[in-house]
């Protein structure tokens, strides 16, 4: 090759370089201002036995990338919209219903899904479908009984669940600890701290653990203030107007820290608390 | 018989002149990465997502070799005319088909082997450096043997039907549209019949689900040979069902290659 040639090419060379890199530039610019797509959970809006149809051979892995989808939205977001969590319902569903066997969305299911209002029965359709194909694992069968325990006071379900999920090999004496609980109608906030508490075990993820972590905390918060409620209402006949009453009365030196925000809210009718808006 | 694996043998290096085995390479170098990069992104059943990625490498593979190397040899015999400078020595029609027929099996077995080799190597190496890599629940070899084998058999199947195709229609764009579509078809129908007799998510008349059941006799049943979820989950797999699935597996074939023999025997090659 010529040295003319050369130059020619290392001229056309430094042209299409610089150009790539200024468009780059350009385009990079541009799309700062988009929001970032793990801001909102999408999914296609179709039903999950169509996408089982659809998928053939490769459910598997689109189960894998749905849940993968999912949990990225959850690891980011701050705020969330019930269209989301309509969206993350969907997700999960299409992956239960691609690999009923996959732990991952049963876990998430009742990580994630549960906790959410107006998501119970939802959460827990998702996690009999589990229990009914990992037929060999108790912890499906177990966060079906909690959720009919501790969200919808459902006793009688919750204590034939869990004592379905206590027969199982594997199953730790917590299983029927709690099942016997159940029966006694006693300690639901206690019942959550200990589920929490097994879930938190099992967490792998930094994220998630911390989550799991602050729910357990928020939790702990709450049943200090239902003790406290006891106390109060022992001592004057009534429940307290609101959550100050217990420090003015001296129940509680101060209020427990909340992890989800300032400070915990209180229903004076029903004497219950929460440490979010989601009751 | 020694015209067959003669024809089988030239066509197995013609494969590999094809550079076939570097696009096998490659595919199986992919899969490598995503062992070690999507795994540990899954908290749980990491060894079901390898399981995922490595059958589905597999697949690809031999979809690539089937519909791209396989329909394009054959069809590249009949147009350019080279058949009939085999079929002009003493060498049948049906024993050429047949030769065809096993080196590209042959090819297809190399590239499944390969990839299911590195996939046991990375798994491996996963299970050993990554923590975060499991190996799948109650894992045996012989079910992840029995799985590899039956992926190997429903690419034959689907290599089988493109013979077909392409001496019928000896157009390659169309067999691999006819090729593709019954893989897809074969991958579904049962979903499908299920659901339709089930009635929940989809209620047709019953002459329709008549002729979706007829079907299941004519196209394959690919999806009988998808033990994912057995290997993956360690899930027990009966030895009749093995056995009668590779029986179904290697008569399906054989019907095939015996229907694109007689199909080729009256061709005419212009």
């Amino acid at each position: 090759m010529s040295g003319k040639k050369v130059i020619v090419s290392f001229v056309l060379l430094l042209f299409i370089g610089s150009g790539l890199v200024v468009s780059n530039s350009h385009v990079k610019l541009y799309r700062e201002n988009i929001p970032a797509e793990n801001q909102r959970a999408e999914t296609l809006m179709v039903s999950p036995t169509l996408l089982k149809v659809i998928s053939g051979e490769f459910k598997g892995l689109w189960a894998d990338y749905l849940l993968l989808k999912a949990s990225i939205f959850l690891g980011g977001y701050y705020e969330s919209t019930p269209e989301d969590w309509d969206a993350i319902y969907l997700m999960f569903k299409q992956s239960l219903t691609l690999d009923p066997y996959f732990f991952q969305t049963c876990y998430y299911t009742q990580g994630l899904l549960s906790w959410r209002e107006g998501m119970h029965e939802k959460a827990i359709e998702l996690l009999k479908y589990s229990a009914k194909y990992r037929d060999w694992d108790w912890e499906p069968k177990f966060y079906v009984g909690f959720d009919y325990f501790y969200f919808l006071h459902d006793n009688t379900e919750a204590a034939t669940w869990m004592g379905k999920a206590a027969e199982l090999p594997n199953a730790p004496p917590i299983v029927a600890t709690l099942g016997a609980r159940l029966a006694q109608r006693e300690g639901k906030t206690e019942t959550a701290i200990a589920i929490l508490h097994l879930m938190y075990d099992r967490a792998k993820d930094e994220k998630h653990k911390k989550l799991l972590e602050n729910r357990i905390n928020a939790h702990i918060g709450i049943l200090t203030l239902e003790r406290a409620i006891t106390a109060y209402k022992a001592r004057h006949g009534e429940r307290p107007e609101s959550l100050q009453a217990l420090i003015d009365n001296q129940v509680i030196s101060r209020m427990p820290e909340n992890p989800f925000g300032d400070t915990y809210l209180y229903d004076s009718e029903t004497g219950r608390v929460f440490f979010d808006e989601i009751r | 018989m020694d015209k067959v694996w003669l024809i089988s043998l030239v066509t197995l290096k013609e494969g590999i002149r094809n550079r076939a085995l570097q696009g096998i390479l490659i595919i199986a170098l992919f899969s490598c990465i995503a062992y070690l990069t999507v795994i540990p992104m899954f908290a749980f059943d990491t060894g079901k997502v390898a399981v995922d990625l490595g059958f589905a490498s597999m697949t690809l593979a031999g979809l690539a070799i089937v519909i791209f190397l396989g329909i394009g040899l054959l069809t590249q015999d009949i147009h350019q005319r080279s058949v009939c400078m085999i079929l002009s020595r003493p060498v049948s029609r049906t024993q050429y088909v047949l030769g065809k027929f096993l080196g590209l099996s042959g090819i297809v077995l190399v590239g499944v082997l390969i990839i299911a080799l590195i996939g046991v190597l990375s798994g491996w190496a996963g299970i050993k450096y990554i923590s975060e890599i499991t190996p799948p629940r109650n894992f045996t070899w012989h079910i992840l043997g029995v799985g590899i084998v039956f992926n190997f058999l429903s690419l034959l199947i689907i290599m089988a039907v493109a013979f077909l195709f392409t001496v019928l229609t000896t157009n390659a764009y169309l067999s691999m549209l006819f090729t593709f579509g019954v893989y897809i078809i074969g991958q579904s129908l049962e979903t499908i019949v299920k659901v339709v007799t089930a009635g929940d998510f989809v209620r047709v008349g019953a002459l329709y689900a008549q002729i979706l059941k007829a079907l299941t006799w004519i196209l394959p049943n690919l999806r009988a040979f998808d033990l994912k979820v057995h290997i993956a989950y360690g899930l027990p797999l009966s030895l009749s069902y093995t056995v009668w699935t590779a029986v179904y597996g290697v008569f399906y074939c054989a019907i095939v290659i015996f229907l694109t023999a007689i199909v080729f025997r009256y061709q005419e090659i212009k």
